[in-house]
């Protein structure tokens, strides 16, 4: 108890540095929690959500029967969670199981992209930890975290591309923005609202042009190194996605890397111009 | 990073953001808190967040008991002699079939709500582009908006004929409204004008005879306008009939399949597809369902089994087929 109280007096203290060690024990004992939550709460559903079934039959025809008519239910769906319950299926897993299993874990492991983008956002330490706890006990994102839903796998991916975009801008170095790239597009295989996360990249890159605010020389060099990784962050990002768009345009399904529904968004403002004229 | 703002959940992205700003505001109220004397006041603060939201997780505020207890009791009562169940519900709702023993699933529906959904509404005003919406608000009523152009309706279906009437009216009057109705003779001729009706009136009304036809109406007008589906006679019972899910244009949709409207079409289809493997469930108490089968004169081919509620607090009443 008197060592608890003294780790806990440490933790919580504002000077606090964690060595390696004690950083990977305490974000461990943050996912194990945030873990056992998510379970204990798929243990007290006795029916899943609504949308969670349609993954399931979707997930349990292509098990089944192929990719032919699997989509026909709901072309527009992206393909990777349920490609995911469809492995579990073919390994022999519980259909619901499987899906929960998917969202349990996914939900669990948030809690590491949200520590690191805490650390390139805060100088201390606690605010940090502080973050991850709170994701891991965040009621409602840890009740959907015990359901046959796709938001867990999505937000993690997303997360972790933020991540992973801080630090290769922050770094420079090529491995991160091979990750963004790649962690982008299976965010956009799980929801197709992953493709805005790309949005966040342009940003930052346009950011990390602009703000150095140094003469052109300094922009010149600058804009150069970061259209070289925009490039690698597009290549990733497309040799992640290509091969699911090309397999999907041989089924029911109408998904898109792209979703065309997008066109929607400007709807209204086309409207007011030709209204204008 | 948010999609259609439809539902709560489509907003965590924007929850997730705000962690970081609220970690901040933990430490802070963690430091006021000192004032007041408590030692390791963030430590203190920090369990007991992660004691609310623990007990508010595994206490989640709807429980939905009615999609175990309804299919719990079609499973007890299912002796359809190794016949697969059938499930015909009012609930869209993919959970009820699934956990019937992965049950046939159809829905009951007023036929209304799919003759709009298939009404093709576009402007033909080449320079104004799309500025028609189509708005679908209740089961029998659309609200077309628009200004200054040119609309094409277009009916791709019959109309049920338990409808005595079709009838658009609109909210304004702008004196230059004008309409053309144009009629179908059969499915594969164009349009052609069997029938033509102008009206500068409030109001213009389709009598029966002429409702059996594709038909495409052409309104000129030149204000904002709301169009109003009225349904002259008959209650949404008598609009009853079976949907089942088939593949059309590219997806799955849900079409109405080939039995009578009303009560009527539910008594063949328990018939049809076996009996007492058939399973109907209607969204209106048992009184109101019996006490219309009553005020028609109609013999019921279904047995009672239970009445239940929703979380929502709506009637559910389930019955068998094969009696």
């Amino acid at each position: 108890m008197q060592i608890l109280k003294s780790w806990i007096e440490k933790i919580f203290s504002s000077d606090y540095r964690p060595s390696r060690r004690d950083l990977a024990l305490i974000l461990f004992a943050i996912f194990a929690f945030a873990f056992t939550l998510r379970l204990a709460r798929s243990f007290q559903i006795e029916r899943i959500e609504k949308d969670g079934i349609m993954y399931i039959l979707i997930a349990d025809d292509i098990a089944k029967n192929g990719f032919d008519n699997a989509f026909a239910i709901n072309p527009r769906l992206p393909p990777l969670h349920i490609l995911l319950i469809a492995l579990g299926i073919k390994l022999g897993l519980a259909q619901e199981a499987t899906g929960i299993l998917i969202s349990v874990l996914s939900g669990a492991l948030m809690v590491f992209p949200i520590f690191f983008i805490a650390r390139n956002l805060f100088r201390s330490f606690l605010p940090c930890i502080l973050s991850a706890l709170l994701i891991a006990v965040y009621p409602n994102l840890a009740r959907l975290g015990g359901e046959v839903l796709r938001d867990p796998l999505f937000q993690f991916f997303s997360f972790f591309a933020i991540w992973m975009i801080m630090q290769g801008l922050k770094s420079g170095k090529l491995v991160f923005h091979i990750f963004a790239g790649i962690s982008v597009a299976l965010a956009t295989l799980t929801r197709s609202e992953g493709v805005e996360v790309m949005l966040a990249y342009f940003l930052f890159c346009a950011w990390e042009m602009i703000f150095p605010l140094a003469g052109f020389t300094v922009f010149r060099q600058k804009a150069k190194r970061t259209l070289f990784l925009l490039t690698v962050f597009m290549i990733s990002f497309a040799v992640t996605t290509i091969p699911f768009e090309y397999t999907m345009q041989k089924t029911m399904s109408e998904w898109h890397v792209i979703d065309l529904r997008m066109k929607d968004y400007f709807t209204p403002l086309l409207i007011y111009f030709k209204i204008k004229q | 990073m948010v999609g259609y703002p439809y539902q709560g959940r489509y907003f965590h992205p924007l929850v997730l953001i705000s962690i970081f700003p609220a970690s901040a505001g933990l430490i802070i109220i963690a430091e006021y808190l000192k004032r007041f004397k408590i030692k390791n006041t963030l430590a203190w603060l920090s369990l007991l967040v992660v004691i609310i939201c623990t007990i508010k997780v595994l206490n989640p505020p709807s429980k939905k008991d009615w999609l175990k207890t309804i299919p719990d009791t079609i499973k007890a009562n299912h002796t359809g002699n190794g016949r697969r169940i059938v499930l015909i519900s009012s609930f869209e709702d993919g959970r009820l079939p699934y956990y019937s023993s992965q049950a046939d699933f159809h829905l009951i529906k007023p036929l209304m709500v799919d003759f709009f959904l298939d009404a093709n509404i576009q402007s033909v005003d080449k320079n104004l582009g799309i500025i028609a919406e189509l708005k679908q608000s209740g089961q029998f009523l659309i609200n077309l908006n628009g200004t200054r152009s040119q609309i094409h309706l277009l009916i791709t279906r019959e109309v049920p004929r338990k409808f005595k009437s079709l009838s658009f009216s609109w909210a304004k009057s702008p004196k230059d409204v004008s309409i053309n109705v144009k009629f179908k003779k059969d499915l594969a001729s164009d349009f052609e004008s069997i029938e033509s009706v102008r009206s500068d009136k409030e109001q213009i009304v389709f009598k029966e005879e002429i409702l059996a036809k594709q038909f495409l109406i052409t309104m000129n007008f030149n204000a904002s306008i709301e169009w109003r589906l009225t349904q002259i006679s008959g209650h949404s019972f008598d609009s009853y009939q079976v949907f089942s899910e088939k593949y059309y244009k590219g997806s799955m949709k849900w079409l109405p399949e080939n039995f009578d409207y009303g009560f009527q079409s539910l008594f063949q289809a328990a018939e049809a597809w076996g009996g007492k493997n058939v399973f109907i469930l209607f969204d209106s108490p048992k009184k109101e369902i019996e006490d219309a089968w009553t005020a028609r004169g109609l013999s019921s081919n279904l047995k009672f089994i239970g009445e239940f509620k929703t979380h929502k607090k709506q009637s559910a009443s389930l019955y068998q087929g094969g009696y």
